[in-house]
């Protein structure tokens, strides 16, 4: 049984760090670059409509992106930087279980994501144009989703980082979080295509850039739930890997 | 072994799941709609966005011609386009015409490949015009250089095809990615060529340097003799090959300024794709009177009278 209070510390410290390493420097020159576009195109005044919804999608579409990447990035180093520095032996000396520390970890990855999401959507929803109609329940099952879809690549990350070294590890997951999709549109969902994880089902953005109406309620129920399945695989395996791990 | 049991039947559930829920399943929607897609392109910051993918397709196409010179990088004239596809096609149809003229005699030899930048200044310069002294020479032997003076080198091309791929990927409209890449890709394997230029005339439909080299490429298919009656398949692929060649010199006169030279009234129109509209031009005169059809030949000879003496004096 996995104790909480034990994970919250680990995830206090993981973003305690965060905060000491220039990640949210870097992240605030991307959120500086989006709103100094923004601001310029107010400033220049769109007239049309179609630039309108472009600068929308484009500004939302980044800002799930750079979320994204960005958790992705942070995810897949914890361990590997961890074991190097070897900072992860004080930690395990303590009465902590593996699996509390690799949920503390995912718990801060994730919400350092939706952080992240959340600081670069409101200046886009904010600022850009919008000369034309969007949904507003649209709007919000795009802005809820973001946070499952987020779990489950942290989850997914961090399992990876932990059967491969940082660099290919990073690279297998961010084929698995960028690429499925696509892959899966290509094959149009046939075996074995349809098993692999395709968080971009929960990316709403394109949906709701499109004037087109919220999804059922049934649909959003069945896209949680796919993604709180795909993260509890993704914390299962990646506990099991970090039990078996030898230090 | 049950937890186990447990993960790969999550995993199929929420495959399954996943499946029946697709987000971006939905009909119409503002990017889909053609015209909405015409009005953004025609924006300012959409012509910027534009502007940055042609700067990939630039740097690739350069990317292709330093890696058919070996690595060694030449100098053009600003002017000029980037060397790759200019005179590609006007090689082809030199090919096509000898072809046409002397007939398939089965050698299968390959004429050398004439390089539009053959003299040209390396981007590292020679000795004598180098300031650099010894930091010059150095410089020369560590980076790929070889003398301008010298005849280039050039690869197969094969290393070329991914890099043409992905320039046309990244701007499915840079028509001379489409032109150099067909070219190349005809010496290696024929059907993939036409699909490669079919691909560009599906982005590209006012492309007349397309429709040429696609007339080209029909042409090299046939394999019927320099004179004499035609067979069957060799006078569809004639035939064809002329569609497109009037095709392509019905597009290109139409672009063609006035009076066909480069100048800053049409920047778009360079001396190669006036080059290429002439090969064009002779092409269906030739093709005409290679399937026998004089009164097309004679129409054609008086239509394309505004570009100049088509074929030298006999």
């Amino acid at each position: 049984m996995i104790r909480l209070s034990p994970a919250i510390s680990v995830a206090r410290a993981v973003l305690l760090d965060l905060a000491r390493r220039r990640d949210l420097a870097v992240a605030g020159i991307f959120m500086a670059a989006m709103l100094l576009l923004l601001a310029i195109a107010r400033g220049i005044g769109i007239e049309d409509p179609a630039t309108g919804t472009f600068l929308l999608n484009l500004g939302l579409s980044s800002a799930a992106g750079l979320a994204w990447i960005m958790v992705l990035l942070l995810a897949a180093r914890q361990f590997p930087e961890e074991l190097e520095n070897r900072t992860l032996y004080p930690l395990l000396a303590r009465p902590v279980h593996r699996a509390e520390v690799l949920v503390g970890k995912w718990i801060a990855c994730a919400l350092a994501g939706m952080g992240l999401y959340a600081a670069m959507t409101l200046p886009v929803l904010l600022l850009a144009p919008r000369l034309e109609s969007y949904d507003g329940l649209t709007a919000l099952q795009m802005v809820a989703l973001q946070g499952p879809a987020l779990m489950a690549i942290a989850a997914w990350s961090m399992a990876f980082s932990l059967l491969l070294p940082k660099g290919p590890a990073l690279l297998v997951s961010g084929a698995l979080v960028f690429a499925a999709g696509p892959l899966r549109r290509f094959g149009e969902d046939a075996f074995p295509l349809w098993l692999l994880p395709d968080v971009s089902r929960l990316d709403l953005v394109l949906r709701y850039t499109d004037g087109i109406g919220p999804l059922p309620a049934p649909d959003v129920v069945r896209l949680v739930v796919c993604a709180l399945v795909w993260t509890l695989l993704g914390l299962s395996a990646g506990a099991w890997l970090f039990g078996r791990k030898k230090l | 072994m049950a937890q186990v049991g447990l993960w790969v039947a999550g995993w199929l559930a929420a495959g399954v799941l996943s499946s029946q829920v697709d987000p971006r399943h939905y009909e119409g929607g503002r990017s889909r709609d053609e015209q909405a897609r015409a009005r953004r392109n025609r924006s300012a910051l959409a012509a910027m966005m534009g502007e940055f993918r042609t700067s990939v397709s630039d740097m690739l196409f350069i990317k292709t011609e330093r890696y058919m010179h070996g690595g060694v990088a030449y100098r053009h004239d600003a002017a000029a386009p980037a060397h790759g596809a200019q005179d590609l096609a006007a090689e082809m149809a030199e090919e096509a015409a000898h072809e046409d003229e002397h007939g398939h005699d089965g050698h299968g030899e390959e004429h050398d490949f004439v390089c539009g930048s053959q003299g040209a200044e390396t981007v590292v310069p020679r000795a004598e015009k180098d300031f650099r002294g010894w930091i010059g020479d150095l410089y020369r032997e560590v980076k790929p250089w070889r003398d301008p003076s010298k005849p280039h080198l050039h690869t197969d091309g094969r290393e070329l095809l991914p890099w043409f791929r992905l320039m046309t990927l990244s701007d499915p409209h840079y028509v001379q990615g489409y032109l150099a890449g067909g070219f190349w890709l005809q010496k290696q394997e024929g059907d993939a060529a036409m699909e490669f230029i079919e691909e560009g005339l599906r982005n590209n439909p006012d492309a007349f340097q397309l429709y040429f080299s696609r007339g080209l490429l029909r042409m090299k298919r046939s394999r019927a003799p320099a004179a004499g009656p035609l067979e069957e398949a060799d006078r569809l692929l004639f035939s064809a090959a002329r569609e497109d060649f009037l095709r392509a010199a019905e597009l290109g006169l139409a672009q063609r300024p006035r009076d066909g030279q480069e100048d800053a009234s049409s920047p778009d129109w360079r001396t190669y794709q006036e080059n290429d509209l002439q090969a064009a031009c002779r092409m269906a005169i030739l093709l005409s009177e290679r399937l026998g059809d004089s009164r097309t030949a004679e129409r054609c000879r008086a239509r394309f009278a505004v570009l100049g003496p088509l074929f030298p004096p006999e």
